[in-house]
Formats: structure tokens, sequence, C-alpha cells
């Protein structure tokens, strides 16, 4: 359909509009990064000057950083394996059987995303403390489990809602067990669903700052906590390096995403059936 | 390769009764087709045979083995779907193969069967294509090649060429035909089209609503329907069904119009008085030159013409040579040979003659 010209300058208007408001916290952090001291307080902001490359070479020569993200690395990786070998069984068994009660289960799994992290936390710490969990790794992947499981156990139980049934009852009469069906069938016709919410778990759980906070001490230190303590003071904030420490911080998801977006399209399980 | 028999097999869902005490016995070797209107049961019936729905009263039995207490896996048998159901990320070659690696067998074995099943079905050449790659009706024919390269106790078909155009579907129509013949697997067949029934059965099974309304070859099914149902719904055009009621001149009254008397309808039945209703194929009516009934409307197909003619309280579908030239507006005489004539029962719905 062909757009009048008042339309598509209206559509593009509305485009850099959103794309600058999305955008101008992080072409703001990306100032605020490339600039020294002095500049970075200058008020009103300076958008001349001698750019410097110092903030990144001091948080990237910080260990404490390396060893945040190191510490993201595990938890995220951890809690998104444990919550894909719990969810995806899980997801499996609500979109296929007929089990009684299997909605309220499954509704039952998305409430627990309502509650606020507060009032998770406090009893998980009294429970952390007695298992001696507090400030290690399985602790926070376990915490981190409980952030990405609803995600995992609803995205997939969708995306396997919409496989088609009969390519699983070919697999039965082909004399395939029902755990074979899942591993050789279902999964494979289910990656781009698995890209896509291990992807989304996974950028949650990296960014997660409220269990990591409260559940980690000196032993374990994920990115987002490492900010909040390293670079903001009681009496000031090094916006430079935070900013610096910031940027550095997404690297790694937009590269997660860039290397799994061709696995993001859908389309793997056309062809299967009409 | 099998006998199938059903004993009393029932599927209620909650309390709904799918299915009560079915029993049917599909011999070795027979192609047996269950046709039936949509909902009546039949990919029920399919489907408990394959194992994929549990039977809630009865048993089922492969020859001597009772199955319906085996899971799907042990029960040997190969199913086409309506839909292919291909393994959407393996090969055609990997998707026929992948039962019988299942099954134990080796590697040299796997691939000598799965060639000599694909150059029976003509798609060598797309061995090594995924499902997305394939048309309708190349998908049919590698979902055709997994149930056959394992030799499996029977073929379930649950309407395997509904989603093929026509043209498509009377050619994998006569090539399943073949394959069973030149095979000689017992074979349980699904569909809603009669034409797929007629061509393909040993034996029809007639469905409704979960019951057996009759069993037997086509063409028996044509020249005797058991019940209204049956002859309603058997026949390219519909048969015409008239209330008649038999006169002491041991005709048959419907309105203003005298038929012939049905043929085989038994002493009681033919008594004065007697209601009837009738059935008359439109290719069994017969024109007379003179005649008073107006021609209401006419379909000319070229190789036949229908048309409707009035009767006081109806309307009769004829099927009449082309060369005849029938007009709107036209007055014929119509009769009936009573030897293809059907008469049913008014209450129970059942043939009488």
């Amino acid at each position: 359909m062909r757009h009048s010209l008042l339309a598509r300058t209206l559509a593009l208007l509305w485009l850099i509009i959103g794309t600058v408001i999305t955008l101008a916290p992080i072409l703001w952090m990306l100032l605020q990064a490339l600039k020294r001291p002095i500049d970075q307080i200058a008020f009103p902001p300076r958008f001349v000057f001698t750019p410097t490359l110092d903030n990144f070479t001091a948080v990237l020569s910080a260990p404490g950083f390396r060893a945040a993200m190191q510490d993201s690395l595990i938890v995220g990786v951890g809690s998104v394996g444990l919550g894909l070998l719990l969810g995806v069984p899980f997801a499996y068994v609500l979109s296929r059987s007929s089990m009684r009660g299997r909605f309220e289960l499954a509704e039952f799994i998305l409430s627990t995303k309502m509650l606020p992290a507060i009032v998770v936390v406090v009893p998980l710490l009294q429970v952390y403390q007695n298992l001696n969990l507090l400030d290690s790794y399985t602790g926070l992947i376990l915490g981190h489990l409980l952030v990405v499981l609803a995600l995992i156990v609803w995205v997939m139980r969708s995306f396997i809602d919409a496989l088609p049934v009969e390519v699983e009852e070919a697999a039965y009469v082909d004399g395939a067990s029902r755990l074979r069906v899942l591993t050789h069938i279902v999964l494979p016709s289910a990656v781009p669903g698995l890209v896509t919410v291990s992807a989304l778990a996974f950028i949650l759980s990296w960014n997660e700052l409220f269990f990591a906070l409260t559940l980690t001490g000196t032993n374990i230190r994920t990115l987002p906590t490492y900010m909040a303590t390293e670079y903001v003071g009681f009496l000031a904030v090094d916006w430079g390096r935070l900013s610096a420490a910031g940027l550095l911080a997404t690297v790694p998801v937009v590269l997660l995403v860039l290397v799994l977006q061709r696995y993001l399209v859908r389309g793997l399980s056309m062809g299967a059936v009409k | 390769m099998a006998r199938i028999e059903l004993r009393n097999v029932a599927k209620t869902y909650g309390a709904v009764d799918v299915i009560e005490g079915l029993d049917l016995h599909v011999e070795d070797g027979e192609f047996l087709v269950l046709l039936g209107p949509s909902g009546c049961g039949k990919s029920t019936i399919l489907r408990m045979v394959a194992g994929l729905e549990d039977v809630s009263g009865g048993s089922i039995h492969f020859d001597d083995t009772r199955v319906d207490t085996l899971p799907t896996q042990k029960r040997n048998v190969a199913m086409v779907f309506q839909n292919y159901a291909l393994y959407p990320h393996m090969t055609v070659a990997r998707n026929m193969g992948w039962g019988l690696g299942l099954a134990g067998a080796s590697n040299s074995e796997i691939s000598s069967r799965t060639k000599l099943a694909a150059e029976k079905l003509g798609i060598y050449e797309l061995m090594d294509r995924k499902p997305a790659a394939l048309s309708g009706g190349q998908r049919q024919r590698v979902a055709m090649g997994r149930s056959i390269v394992r030799d499996p106790a029977a073929f379930l078909f649950d309407e395997p060429l509904s989603n093929l155009d026509a043209k498509l579907r009377g050619q994998m129509r006569r090539e399943i035909k073949q394959l069973q013949q030149e095979l000689g697997t017992t074979a349980l067949y699904v569909t809603h089209d009669q034409v797929e029934a007629m061509t393909l059965a040993t034996r029809v099974v007639v469905l409704n609503r979960g019951k057996i309304e009759q069993i037997s070859p086509p063409l028996d099914l044509y020249a005797r329907p058991a019940s209204l149902f049956v002859a309603d719904f058997i026949g390219t055009n519909p048969m015409n069904f008239l209330e008649a009621v038999v006169t002491e001149t041991n005709t048959l009254r419907t309105g203003n119009a005298t038929w012939a008397m049905p043929d085989g309808l038994s002493e009681a039945d033919r008594r004065p008085g007697t209601a009837l209703t009738l059935g008359v194929r439109p290719e069994h009516i017969l024109l007379d030159d003179e005649g008073m009934l107006p021609i209401t409307f006419v379909e000319k197909l070229g190789s036949d013409t229908v048309f409707r003619a009035a009767l006081e309280d109806d309307e009769l579908m004829v099927r009449c040579d082309p060369g005849l030239g029938v007009r709107t507006g036209d007055r014929v005489g119509l009769r009936a040979d009573p030897a293809k004539m059907h008469a049913f029962s008014p209450e129970t719905g059942l043939r009488l003659n």
C-alpha cells in the first residue's frame, strides 16, 4: 500500500522520537564515560569536550570488575541452565498432559512473579542463613532460578502448544518413548523458542540487582552489585567510571543477542504439517 | 500383518458417550474404510486402535493378542495423518528410517529399506530434503514411506488425502490402493469422502454418532443401503425421499403421485394403509414422454443433466441423459424401476425391502 507523503513523514518522525527516547540514556552514559571528571559535573552539561578513555581503562584494569563479570556469567549461565532443565519438561507436561489442575499449576507459577521481590527475599534470607547458602554461587543461582523459572515455563509452554501434536503422535507410533519424543522431536522443533527464552532469562539474571545485593556479600559480586557498591559512595558518585562500567556490562548481552539472532526467528517447525 | 478385532469397545469423554459397544472385525489383508460425517467417532476408533486414545470399555485384539493394554509403541502399527506429521528437522531419509532405528535395525538395513520404499513411492531423489522443501503430495508420499518401511501389523490412515487438491487426491488414492494390494497389509482407513470409501475399500463401515449403520462392500452400500442415514449419505446426487402410503391397488401413493410397489417388501409391509418412506436415486428415475410434472430447475453438468421436478408437496431430483434437452418449464412424466426402489420404516429408519 502506498501512503501519502504526510503519513510517511509522520511515521518517520515517530520512529525518530521513539529511538531518541530509547537511546538517550545510553547516549548520555556514553558521553559521561568519555568525559574527564571536571566535564562530568559541569552544568549546563557540555556536549563539546576533549574525550578520554581513562574511565574505560580504569574499569577494565580493576580486578573487581573482571571478577564481577565472571560472577555474573556463572550465575547467569547456571540459573538459565537449571531453569531450562526444570522448566522445559515442566512446560512440556503442562502443554501436553490432560492432568487435572495443570492450568491452576501454571497460573500458580506465574503468580510468583506478582509478588514484590522483597516479600520473597526476606524469608529467603533466613532460609539461606540456615542452609548456609548466603554469599555462594549455589545460593544466588537458586535465587535467580526463582526469577527466571516462571518466564521459561510460560514462554516454552505457549511455544510447545503451537507445535503440532500429530508429529509427536507419529513418533509414538514409530516406537519412540515419551522422553525420546521430548529430546528428539520436541526440543529440536522448539530450538527457536529455547533460544529466545534463554536469551531473555539470561538478561533477567544478568541485570538482577535486588536478590544479588541481598543474598551475596564479599565472595560473590555480580555486575549490578559491583557497580552499585564500587562507584556509588555515601557522598559522591563516580559518574565516569560508573557509566563506563555500565556500557561494558551491556557488551556481553548485545553480543549474545547478535549471535543468537538467526535462531530468534521462528520457522523451524514449518514443513512438518500443512 | 494381522486381523484386527474390536470387542464391545466404548469411549467416553467425561459424561459424553462417543462410542458405545462397538464390535468390528478387520480381516487380515483387508482394506476397511470407516466412513461417516465429522463427529461420528471414526477418528476416535482409529486412534484407539493406534493406542493414541485409551478405550473406556471393551478390548482390541490383533490376531490373538490383546493390544488395548499395550502402549502405542508396542503395537507395531503405522499411521498416516491428515497433516502428514513429518519430523520437521529431519531429512526425508531420516523421517522414514527413524522408526527402524528405534526398533534396533542396523544402519545398512535402514538405508536399504528406506531406499526400497522411496523408490516404490518415487521420492528417491528427495531423500536429502527436509519436509519444508517438499510439496503437499511429496510430503504425503514421505508419510506413506515412513509407514511402509516398517512392515507394520496394520496401516492406519486418518483422512490422509484431505489436504490435497482434487487431482492429486485421485492419483494418491490409486497409489494407496495399489500399494496396499501389493503389500497385502491390513488397512484401516478413516474418511468422510464417500468416493474414497467406494474406490478403496473391500468393505465400508458407515458410522453415525458412534454407532455402526452398515458394514458392506462398497457396491452393496449403494445398491442396498441399510438405513435412511446410509441412503442419504452414499451417492453423488442425494437420494429422493418421499413419505408414501400403500394403496388398495398394491401401489404407493405420495401426495398426488402413484408409484409401483418396490420389490422385496414383506407381506405385512404391503398391507393397504401402511406408511413407509420411499427412496429413489436420481439416476434410477425414468422419464415418460407424457406427464404433468413441471421442471423447476435444470443443471447441465456435461456428462449428464440433473433437474428438479415439482410434486404436490415435494421436489424430485432426477438425473438424465443430456441429449434429452430438458428445459425449465417442460412437463414430464416420471416412474421408477421397482427393483431399484428403496423402502424404509418411517419409525426406525431401517430398510424394509
